[in-house]
């Protein structure tokens, strides 16, 4: 860009150094002039008047000195109109002076001029060595944009490199939160194992007691069952027994019914004989009985005509009775009369005569009727012989089936029979099968139990049974010992007694024999004394002889006594020796108790080891539980740890948003600087238009168009006050219109703020947070012009406030000089961004259809509308007015101002 | 003109139901409101503004609002709250980063005093798409259970193959006349 501007400056440098010359020389002169004409000449009048009329204290005296020096001024004047009279002759000579004086003064003006272009060609110098220094400044501008835009560059590519990391960062995170999950849900699950491991291990403990306890309680119901089991296999026994009877029972029933069979089958014969007989009678009797009927029927009919017969003799005996009596009668009478009479008789008689013919006649019609009947009758008889004949057969014929039946009933109960012998063989199979069966199942149950005993009991009962059996030895051995001690006591004792009474009788005899010594000595000295009585002593002496003997025999006995003692001496020794026997045994079979007790004692410390390993693996088990729960505890705690960690991630997620904010704002800064980099390329652009324009301006004679371009830095000091005097009207309206739009710009950005603000919330924060960084940017505006522009573009997204703004568009005029392309180009770019917005795209789209839409659809968007155009109470009551009024039929039309304040253009009509 | 026919459609014409659709963006409003309307599955552009349509199901008129969801614009939602019949809410089953903003948006919403008597309808879109967090999950990430003195249902639907759309139609019609 400025290079190529550069180049055309030097172009055009090199094309028409002249024009740029005189170029200059022109733009340099009203320069000069409005720096004469502001600075040194008007203060004389201004300065004498602007004290008077600002000080008013110190305007008393100047007036009183002014009026002094007024009224001598007045008497000077005086003075001097006469002077000046004389002055006027003098200066209408000096005049002519004058005149030759302006030729020279024409020629110093012309020395002045060659001087001014000498300092014009000084100041030129002085100019392209400013603009040089503008080139360079450009340049270092230029630079420092390269280096800015490499920053932003950078900026940006570490933006993205953050926002990767972010990326990244949310990723691991969220990895991570996956992994946490896992790993929660894994040490949840294991927890859960684990639990249940626990749960399974301490039922499996409570189960293997409860076996245990089964097992015991098992035992009693097992022995129960062999109780059970043995009093069935007894009652089953006796079923068996019972069965074995029933089938005897039934064995002999069935012979009884054999027997009965026979006998029914005998009866049978027998009745069937019987019946056969009877059938005869029966027949016999039928036919006696019809041969009676017929011969009480004959007889009956032999009476009835018997009785007829005697009926009509009595009648023929009553007629000859009459005529008899007639004739006895007519005897008396003529013989007229008698014949007459006889006459008569015999007419009677002939009649009757007659009648008996006729009678005759009816009598052999009436037998020959009967004789025909009869003989009807004797052919029905016959035909009936023949029928009962018949049926004689039939019933032979039935009698035979009969038989035929009753065989096979015999034989149907035959067969009954041996089938129900072969259920009863059957039933006794059975039996004797189940009896098999449960004296198998006794027997294994016995064996089981058997079995179970001797597992459960073996040892204990093995070694009680040793014990006992060696404690009953023991005891056995002790009550042997004993009674053999006791024996033995008693018998040392015993012996001892007689040993005490035998010393007792030595002592007795060695007292007697003492005793005698003193006798014998008594004697003796009486022998010495009664050697003279030795006569009468001889048999006295023959009595000692015998004591003598009787000593002898003593001292026999003595010596037998000895021997018994000895003897018993003997007998104790060996007592004793076997008492020592005893002794040893005992003491063997003490040991064998101790070995015993010291065997039982190992099998107690056996079951107690065994019981303290179980107590041990009980104990495991409890460390094992203890050491689950520790794990438990630690899994909690890895779950708390977690859950901590989850909070972190938690606080990890604020970090993030936080981070996620920072990144929303840094990208809305980003867009910012963008946007930023767009408009001072924009400028830039506008600047070299500005540029070319000025160069183009430079061939024009008018003056006052390039001079703010060239010279804004003075414009920007002078301020909105003197912008009017530099610019016609439209130029103004335009830069107030720009202003204007900027500040609509601004109200939507406020606008657009203000709902966010509403919200509150942190994920909006782009607007709060972007703020102080376009402000930061403001003081770059005082100083660059080109940051002014800047300013202006960059303060519409700033939000920024209103005095900025005022400033802003007290600036906006001092923007391009070449206002209406650098104006198009900024409204385009504006619209552009505005375009992007969705903000403003959500407006444009909300106000068209509240534009659009019926009046009662467009009621419902009232409050969208008003709220994205910030309008106040009063206006969004002031719309539903009126298009409820638009709505109805009749009602006032809403008071809509009028004049300035007017909110409606008045009806054209 | 527009005040007379709107006039005799309120002298003539049964009240329309207001109904809003509502969402995050992408959730499937769009194509939701115009499957109940034409029935068809339409193409859709991200919606910067809002739908009206009048949707006719059983006799009943339901005026139909989808708002656009986009983040910039979910603000403006609240202008259209009043005289709300019922809502439906829309979430895209399938996006499980953006449910919890989904929630906040759906409590926020709730909180408001002109919805206070409106039914509302949650519709766990895109259920035709394999891993997509079922009714309860969505219903649990929403935190409808938490929900107090307000009527609602969630359905599972899938806006492309018009599943689900019947279903809480008919819940939500029976639902008004009952209200009514």
């Amino acid at each position: 860009m400025f290079a190529k501007l550069k180049k055309k400056i030097e172009t055009d440098d090199a094309a028409s150094p002249g024009k740029i010359g005189r170029a200059e020389s022109v733009t340099s002169l009203p320069r000069a002039g409005s720096t004469q004409f502001l600075g040194p000449s008007p203060p004389c009048s201004v300065t004498s008047e602007n004290p008077s009329m600002k000080d008013v204290t110190t305007a008393n005296d100047e007036t009183a000195r002014l009026l002094l020096r007024k009224t001598e001024q007045c008497k000077k004047l005086e003075g001097n109109i006469s002077d000046l009279a004389a002055l006027i002759k003098d200066k209408s000579k000096t005049i002519e002076k004058l005149e030759s004086t302006i030729k020279q003064q024409e020629e110093v003006t012309n020395k002045k001029l060659q001087e001014q272009k000498e300092e014009f060609q000084k100041y030129r110098d002085k100019l392209v060595e400013g603009y040089q220094e503008d080139k360079l400044k450009l340049d270092q501008e230029k630079n420092e944009l390269k280096a800015r835009l490499t920053e932003a560059e950078s900026y940006k590519t570490r933006f993205f490199k953050k926002e990767e990391e972010n990326d990244e960062f949310e990723d691991l995170a969220t990895q991570e939160l996956a992994k946490i999950k896992h790993l929660l849900i894994n040490t949840e699950q294991a927890l859960t194992a684990c639990q249940a491991e626990l749960e399974s291990k301490t039922r499996q403990c409570q189960a293997a007691e409860s076996q245990v306890e089964k097992l015991t309680d098992e035992l009693g119901p097992l022995r129960q069952k062999v109780s059970s089991v043995e009093a069935d296999n007894v009652k089953l026994k006796e079923e068996v027994n019972e069965r074995s009877e029933l089938v005897m029972m039934l064995t002999k029933e069935k012979a009884a019914f054999d027997k009965r069979l026979d006998e029914l089958n005998r009866d049978m014969t027998k009745k069937l004989s019987e019946v056969s007989r009877l059938e005869e009678q029966l027949s016999d009797l039928d036919n006696e009985h019809k041969t009676h009927l017929r011969n009480s029927d004959i007889q009956r009919n032999k009476s009835s005509k018997l009785l007829e017969e005697k009926d009509e003799h009595i009648e023929t005996l009553q007629e000859r009775v009459r005529t008899l009596e007639q004739r006895v009668s007519n005897s008396t009478l003529s013989g007229d009369d008698r014949t007459a009479a006889l006459e008569a008789e015999r007419a009677k008689l002939e009649e009757k005569l007659s009648e008996a013919r006729q009678q005759l006649v009816e009598v052999k019609s009436t037998w020959s009727d009967k004789i025909t009947h009869l003989e009807h009758q004797i052919s029905h008889l016959n035909t009936k012989i023949v029928e009962d004949s018949e049926e004689l057969v039939a019933s032979q014929k039935n009698s035979e089936q009969m038989r035929e039946k009753f065989h096979k009933q015999i034989e149907d109960l035959r067969e009954k029979l041996e089938e129900a012998e072969k259920r009863a063989f059957e039933n006794l199979e059975v039996s004797s099968s189940k009896d098999t069966q449960y004296g198998k199942q006794i027997q294994s149950l016995e064996h089981e139990v058997n079995t179970q005993k001797l597992k459960a009991m073996d040892n204990e009962t093995q070694l009680r049974a040793k014990i006992s059996l060696l404690e009953t030895e023991l005891s056995e051995l002790e009550k042997a010992r004993q009674a053999e001690a006791s024996e033995a006591r008693s018998k040392v004792v015993h012996f001892e007694d007689e040993a005490a009474r035998f010393l007792e009788k030595e002592f007795k005899f060695e007292e007697q024999s003492r005793a005698l010594d003193g006798k014998i000595s008594q004697l003796q000295e009486e022998i010495a004394k009664k050697e003279k009585e030795i006569a009468s002593l001889k048999q006295q002496v023959r009595e000692l002889g015998s004591a003598q003997d009787h000593i002898l025999t003593l001292e026999g006995s003595m010596a037998d006594a000895e021997k018994r003692r000895n003897e018993f001496e003997k007998h104790l020794r060996v007592s004793e020796s076997e008492k020592e026997n005893l002794l040893e045994r005992n003491a063997d079979l003490l040991q064998q108790i101790q070995s015993l007790k010291l065997s039982h004692a190992d099998n107690k410390k056996e079951l107690e080891r065994v019981i303290d390993l179980k107590t041990q693996t009980i104990e495991s088990l409890q460390k094992a539980e203890v050491a689950m729960r520790q794990r438990l505890d630690a899994l909690e705690r890895q779950i708390d740890q977690n859950e901590i960690v989850k909070v972190e991630s938690g606080l990890y997620s604020e970090r993030i948003d936080e981070m996620s904010a920072t990144i929303a704002t840094q990208q809305a800064q980003l867009t910012e600087k963008n946007r930023l980099l767009k408009k001072q390329e924009q400028t830039l652009k506008d600047l070299r238009v500005t540029l070319q324009r000025e160069l183009k301006v430079q061939a024009l004679p008018n003056d006052e168009a390039p001079e703010p371009s060239l010279n804004s830095a003075q414009s920007t000091t002078t301020g909105r006050a003197s912008s009017p005097g530099f610019y016609n009207s439209s130029s103004s309206s335009l830069s107030s219109s720009i202003s204007q739009q900027h500040q609509n710009h601004h109200n939507i950005y406020q606008h657009h703020h203000h709902p966010h603000s509403n919200m509150n919330q942190s994920n909006y924060g782009h607007g709060n947070s972007s703020s102080p960084s376009s402000q930061s940017f403001h003081p770059s505006s005082s100083t660059n012009p080109s940051a002014a522009v800047l300013a202006v573009q960059s303060s519409a997204p700033a939000y920024s406030g209103s005095s900025t703004m005022v400033s802003l568009t007290a600036q906006s005029p001092s923007v391009p000089s070449g206002a209406q392309d650098s104006l198009t180009v900024h409204t385009t770019s504006v619209k552009r961004d505005l375009d992007k917005d969705v903000n403003f795209m959500y407006l444009k789209h909300v106000v068209l259809k509240f534009m659009l839409s019926r009046e009662a659809e467009a009621i419902q968007l009232i409050k969208a509308v008003s709220m994205l155009l910030n309008f106040t109470q009063q206006e969004q009551q002031l719309i539903k007015d009126t298009l409820e009024w638009k709505m109805s039929w009749f009602g006032h039309r809403p008071p809509l101002g009028k004049g300035q304040k007017a909110k409606v253009i008045p009806p054209t009509l | 003109m527009g005040g007379l026919l709107s006039y005799f459609s309120g002298l003539f014409g049964s009240k329309e139901r207001r109904i809003l659709i509502l969402g995050l963006d992408g959730a499937g409003k769009t194509t939701i409101l115009y499957r109940l309307q034409v029935g068809e599955v339409v193409t859709t552009i991200p919606t910067i503004g809002f739908n009206v349509e009048t949707v006719t199901y059983k006799n009943l008129k339901f005026q139909v609002w989808d708002l656009g969801g986009q983040t910039s614009i979910r603000p403006y939602w609240r202008c259209y709250y009043s005289n709300t019949d019922a809502i439906i809410y829309v979430v895209d089953s399938m996006d499980r980063d953006r449910i919890g903003i989904s929630k906040q948006e759906l409590v926020s919403m709730l909180e408001e005093d002109e919805l206070k008597k409106s039914v509302l309808v949650v519709f766990a879109n895109k259920q035709d798409i394999e891993g997509a967090m079922t009714v309860t999950e969505v219903a649990n990430a929403l935190g409808l259970p938490a929900l107090k003195n307000r009527k609602y249902q969630i359905f599972k639907t899938s806006a492309i193959k018009g599943e689900g759309l019947d279903e809480a139609m008919e819940w939500l019609s029976n639902t008004l006349i009952q209200n009514k």
